[in-house]
């Protein structure tokens, strides 16, 4: 690795960057081995003090054009000139390709068991984020319904509140409403148009998320290519859906750079649905298919930017401002039993957030602050009274109570959440570096509801709730035996302090928790040569309860358990990574062992549930994938995971009377799955330079049981049935590379889909999506 | 590297090739498609009776008609399983015909599709074979839900018994269900009220197998379950819901229909119907309120007119208290109701109300104070006669609905309505129980014998009492979840 050296005997580069034009190119990032060190000028020239003697790569970097490599060697005292003359890129697709492969290939690299899922090449596609997490080897997303509707991810076996999710590193339910409305309402507020990648951390999760994933993280890195350009995409679909987007970025020569992105998202939902009954004069069901009434989604952000870029003093200083909008009916019950004909959850979002980057702050040092408010109001939305059939039709009425709670809600929360995050990135030798991160979050909530207060006859959710979260963690990192082992230690300690209420015998009272929690992880990295790496981690992760588990949540009937104990996990995670020249193989092995598990012990109504630490849990597993790539224009990808779920709890963890359930598989969660997609790229078929894109892919699950595959009659046993899905689509860009067409058809057999019991996704949609994009502008 | 168009070839000569062989083997099974028995006009013909069903372990009587060109010189009989005798072979022998009179016996432990072979020889020395189809269906005599899982993925299985005189039980030979459901009979099929919106009611009826399977549904919509169930008898039984709709229902059990509904929304908002019992002509139906009110309440309906007559309440207990597994009103030999209430989130304590014989109002002088009398709040009321009543009596209210696994805090005891005095544990060294968030019940099985479900930390098992001995004794371990209901069938 290049370093400036801190000794006067260092040498200078220095130099000039032209365009193909011979006009001199201004704001261009210079990196050698891959370190940002200097921008060009106003007049295209740059210098580089202080470089030690030795061999580097010098790469210069500009948006809008393709990147150029140069090897130098710097000797003692002596001064170079590198000039650079760079070619403009027709889009930033080859550009971002560049560096977006770049950083998923450093991250492919790291000791860390990660999955990276560059956004780039879908973005001609009809795919949302619920789908493309699907794709990756390990996890598992479960949709019930269509867009917008719950969502649970899966990695490697632990799911729900065990993974947790990130946008550009900040926990995504600072942002959206993940804790209201669930992941699936918050992943359709990003769109895969708006995203760079997922990095999807599988083992050990790195210090700079400070959060208390249990079972891995998702991290969404959001667009921010700092080239001039439009991109502008629209998609209708089957079901009345539309989605579109624009995201533009102007960076002026001065540095500023101003940024625009929006989103809108639309969908009808009226898929049809199977087998669900209508009920005669005689209480009797009758079996029908009916499309889907009251199943409408909307949602829309806006957001934009200014900042500055590659100053001296900042490599970006940059203060957005977002405003999100969702309207979402809720259709039907847990179960797809009981439909509903006017419930609905709302939320609207207002982020405000400050950044600051800045690598050699001080020698060695590298800085990242981010600042952010973040209110989050939400509303749900059950007054009326009517009971509505499958045909959506008003078939009585209610004494009392709407569709879905007791007492009716007109529910509206407003959240306010201030973070603050900093991270630092400290280079002790060449050789290791020592990583900070901390993350301190204040939230407060509180709330109205007239009409709950009516039936209660006092507003609870006007008592406030607070939380104080502290995250922090350091990693230390280690590169030995010249650099074929990759060390990273790292501690970390979660403090999390909450206040809200609890309503005993009509009285509300105040209840705190007070909780610190440690973890530990350990990863290698041994690469063998430059076609195989091996990993290894071990993580002693922690989920602290959150707020609904330990203080409960009036309006779910769910009271409050103080003394809950954080969810535990000892993961073990094994990997091996061979890349030929035309393939790559990638197998994973892990195994978890996870103690104090959180579940919903359930009562009926109106008395409240309560969370309580029960099961305890082992998943071994091994996932793979490979990668084809036989000739230019064909890719073949295949991928498969399977997971052996296991109770390993005795009885008195397992809330029975026996120890029947030690060993047995946990029931309704997937335990074979995979996906494979072949692609075809040609280009300039019909014209120069146009490129034509069809692919086809299949996604599979092997049936599983909904209740424990030891108790019953097996034959009679209900299942989620086995699930073959393919999806196919072809897509054409032309017009100098600027615009694309595609059609794509998902679910294209027409099959019955579930990933929960009874509950129905989608059957065969088609999809239609234009995309615009323009640069230099 | 070969050119991609070199394996689209052979992909495509052996897609051939697959086609080839699948369309040659087809056209190769044509031709064993004909294999039509052959008749002989000449052979005696037997007319078989139309599937016959009968119960494991008896007997029954059919007859075969029989035809003879000739005259008959042989006669035989043969079951797959059990046995079978001609009763007339000596009338048909040397006839050309008539009916074949078959008696069928059958041990307990067959069931399923069995068939009875009659074989007819004429004295020309040809035989004709011909089979009775007869569905012989497992004795069940009790049926039985057991809820098993762990966590939070538990629900009922349901089976039937041909006895009770096991020492253990499992869920192996069940029928899985949907959801947690209580049962309830009408003495020949099993009722299942299912908790989960919206209330669903389920007939299940035993195959020959013995095997529970759905055969009806009611479904409430808009309501969120079923909260308690009073059986008539195989024609009538009523139905409350709960979840915002106030509204009682009569159904059919026999055809499974919804006859007549009962508004109760005069009887107030937010009330959880516990449970039930009807008596000449009026519906009782306990009203909980969950403390709110402070008074114990009964709705009292009008089966003549199905309308809700009056709400009556005393405030000496409140809280009526009831679960789908576990019953709260009683009537005993003279007719009287008795109301067991919780006090539950009213500070009032558990007692027992009582409406005496011909009247729908409480008796102002009865108040069996529970609490005072055991030292404990109380769950559940079963009467079997003046001096065999019981209720669970609770030592630890902070774990009444069993959010501590570990430790079960009911007791089973036994109480005295008319003296109003607590008679003690029932027995001593029975374990505790999850009563109120898992199981309570008692049913009488014999005129001596009442079996209650014990689930707790260590065991699942059906005890047994003694009603003349007084003795209780455990009569069968569960080992795959709790017992949440035992009813018999006919």
């Amino acid at each position: 690795m290049a370093m400036q050296s801190v000794c006067g005997q260092a040498g200078v580069i220095s130099g000039k960057i032209t365009a193909d034009d011979g006009s001199m190119v201004q704001g261009v990032l210079l990196r050698l081995d891959g370190r940002n060190i200097a921008v060009s000028s106003a007049d295209g020239f740059y210098e580089i003090k202080n470089v030690e003697s030795g061999s580097f790569l010098l790469s210069a970097s500009g948006l809008g054009y393709v990147t150029v490599e140069k090897s130098v060697t710097m000797t003692v005292g002596n001064h170079l000139t590198v000039d650079f003359q760079l070619i403009a890129s027709t889009t930033d697709l080859k550009e971002v390709t560049v560096t977006g492969e770049s950083e998923a290939m450093v991250l492919k690299n790291s000791t860390a068991s990660v999955s990276v899922i560059e956004a780039k090449p879908y973005y001609n596609r009809s795919i949302n984020a619920q789908d493309l997490l699907n794709t990756v080897s390990g996890v598992q997303v479960r949709q019930s319904g269509g867009v917008g509707n719950n969502t649970d991810i899966s990695i490697q076996g632990l799911s729900g509140r065990q993974v947790k999710l990130f946008v550009d590193g900040i926990p995504m339910d600072f942002l959206l409403p993940v804790e209201e409305l669930g992941t699936g309402a918050s992943l359709a507020m990003l769109p895969v148009n708006l995203m760079e990648r997922m990095e999807v951390y599988k083992g050990a999760v790195p210090v700079t998320l400070g959060a208390d994933a249990l079972g891995g993280a998702i991290n969404i890195i959001t667009r921010h290519s700092y080239g001039d350009y439009l991109e502008v995409s629209a998609e209708h679909s089957s079901f009345n859906t539309w989605r579109t987007t624009l995201s533009t970025r102007k960076t002026f020569t001065s540095g500023i750079t101003l940024g625009l992105s929006a989103f809108y998202t639309s969908s009808d939902n009226d898929y049809t649905v199977d087998d669900v009954n209508v009920i005669n004069e005689f209480g009797n069901p009758e079996s029908i298919s009916a499309p889907k009434f009251h199943d409408y989604f909307r949602s829309y952000l806006v957001k934009a930017d200014i900042g500055v870029i590659n100053k001296v003093w900042a490599d970006r200083l940059s203060l957005s401002f977002s405003y999100g909008d969702l309207y979402d009916e809720i259709q039907h019950n847990f179960e797809m039993r009981q439909p509903y004909g006017q419930a609905l959850n709302l939320a609207t979002t207002f982020n405000t957030a400050l950044q600051y980057e800045k690598q050699n702050i001080t020698n060695k040092l590298d800085l990242n602050l981010y600042l952010g408010h973040n209110r989050i109001e939400t509303g749900f939305i059950d007054t009326t009274r009517n009971i509505y059939n499958w045909r959506g039709n008003i078939i009585g009425q209610k004494s009392y109570g709407g569709e879905i709670t007791t007492s009716q809600n007109n529910l509206r929360l407003k959240g306010d959440n201030i973070t603050g995050r900093i991270n630092l990135n400290y280079r002790i030798t060449p050789k290791s570096r020592l990583i900070f991160n901390g993350v301190a979050s204040y939230f407060s909530r509180s709330g109205r509801d007239p009409v709950a207060a009516e039936y209660y006859g006092e507003d609870y959710f006007q008592n406030p709730v607070y939380i104080n979260k502290l995250v922090g963690g350091i990693g230390f990192e280690q590169e030995l035996f010249d650099g074929k082992v990759t060390s990273h230690t790292a501690i970390k300690g979660y403090q999390y302090n909450s206040e809200g209420f609890i309503i005993e015998n009509g009285e509300s009272n105040t209840i705190e928790q007070d909780r610190f929690q440690p973890g530990v992880s350990q990863s290698l990295k041994w690469k063998l040569n430059d076609r195989l790496l091996t990993k290894a981690s071990y993580e002693y992760a922690t989920r602290m309860p959150d707020r609904i588990e330990t203080l409960g949540d009036f309006s779910a009937a769910i009271n409050a358990n103080p003394g809950l104990k954080p969810e535990t996990s000892h993961n073990i995670n094994l990997g091996v990574l061979y890349r030929g020249n035309n393939w790559s193989i990638e197998t994973n092995g892990f195994f978890r062992k996870v103690e104090d598990i959180i579940i919903l012990q359930a009562v009926p109504p109106p008395v409240l549930s309560k969370y309580e630490n029960l099961l305890k849990a082992s998943i071994a597993g091994v996932e793979g994938e490979v990668i084809w790539h036989p000739w230019r224009w064909l890719t073949i990808r295949a991928n498969a995971t399977y997971q052996d779920l296991r109770n390993r709890s005795d009885k008195a963890n397992a809330g029975v009377s026996s120890d029947r359930y030690y060993g047995a598989r946990l029931p309704n969660r997937p335990y074979f799955f995979g996906n494979g997609e072949i692609q075809f790229e040609r280009s300039s078929i019909i014209r120069s330079g146009d490129q034509f894109h069809a692919w086809w892919s299949v996604a599979y699950v092997e049936e599983f049981f909904r209740y424990w595959e030891i108790d019953g009659r097996r034959e009679d046993k209900l299942t989620i049935p086995d699930q073959w899905l393919n999806h196919v689509g072809v897509a054409y860009t032309g017009w100098r590379e600027r615009l694309t067409l595609s059609l794509e058809s998902q679910n294209i057999f027409d099959v019955n889909a579930f990933d929960n019991f009874r509950v129905q996704k989608p059957g065969r949609s088609w999809h239609l999506k234009l995309r615009l994009f323009i640069t230099k502008f | 590297m070969k050119k991609p168009f070199f394996y689209l070839q052979q992909i495509r000569n052996a897609i051939l090739l697959i086609v080839l062989v699948t369309v040659a083997t087809a056209i190769g099974s044509c031709s064993d498609d004909d294999d039509s028995p052959v008749v002989d006009p000449d052979a005696p013909t037997i007319i078989a009776p139309d599937m016959q069903t009968m119960k494991g372990g008896e007997a029954i009587n059919f007859s075969f008609s029989v035809t003879a060109p000739g005259t008959i010189s042989a006669v035989q009989i043969t079951a797959t399983a059990g046995t079978a005798s001609v009763t007339n072979q000596g009338d048909l022998i040397g006839t050309n015909g008539g009916q074949a009179q078959i008696n069928y016996v059958t041990t307990g432990d067959i069931s399923g599709s069995q068939s009875v072979t009659l074989t007819i020889e004429d004295e020309q020395g040809k035989s004709t074979s011909e089979n009775a189809q007869i569905e012989v269906f497992a004795p069940v005599s009790y049926g039985m839900a057991i809820v098993s899982g762990a966590g939070d993925v538990t629900t009922t299985f349901l089976q039937g018994l041909p006895d009770l005189e096991i020492t253990e039980i499992d869920n192996s030979n069940s029928t899985e269900l949907a959801q947690f459901a209580a049962i309830y009979t009408d003495g020949n099929a099993l009722l299942t009220a299912g908790f989960g919106a919206p209330a669903t009611m389920g007939k299940y009826v035993f195959n020959s197998a013995g095997e529970a399977g759905l055969d009806q549904e009611i479904i409430v919509p808009g309501s969120n379950s079923f909260s308690s169930v009073e059986v008539v008898d195989q024609n009538r039984a009523y139905a409350t819901v709960g979840g915002g709709i106030s509204r009682a229902v009569e159904f059919n059990p026999s055809d499974m229909r919804i006859t007549n509904e009962i508004d109760l929304s005069d009887a107030g908002d937010g009330l959880f119907y516990s449970d039930m019992i009807v008596r000449d002509n009026n519906l009782f139906i306990a009203l909980n309120d969950f403390g709110a009110s402070g008074e114990a309440k009964v709705a009292v309906v009008d089966l003549q007119t199905n309308t809700l007559e009056k709400v009556i309440t005393d405030d000496r207990t409140a809280t009526l208290f009831g679960t789908l597994t576990t019953a709260i009103i009683v009537e005993d030999s003279n007719g009287d109701l008795y109301f067991q209430g919780s006090g539950l989130f009213s500070g009032k304590p558990s007692g027992i109300l009582k409406i005496n014989a011909g009247e729908t109002d409480f008796d102002t002088n009865y108040f069996f104070d529970l609490t005072a009398a055991t030292g404990s709040s109380c769950f559940g009321l079963y009467y079997f006669g003046d001096n065999e009543t019981f209720t669970t009596i609770s030592e630890n209210d902070d774990n009444w609905f069993g959010f501590d696994g570990d430790n079960p805090s009911f007791r089973y005891r036994k109480i005295n309505l008319a003296g109003m005095s607590d008679g003690g544990d029932l027995n001593a060294v029975l374990p505790n129980t999850f009563a109120a968030s898992r199981t309570m019940f008692m049913v009488q099985t014999s005129e001596d014998e009442i079996l209650f479900p014990i689930a707790g930390t260590d065991e699942d098992a059906l005890y047994s009492y003694t009603i003349s001995s007084g003795v209780v004794a455990k009569k069968i371990t569960s080992s795959s979840g709790y017992v949440s209901g035992l009813v018999p069938l006919d």
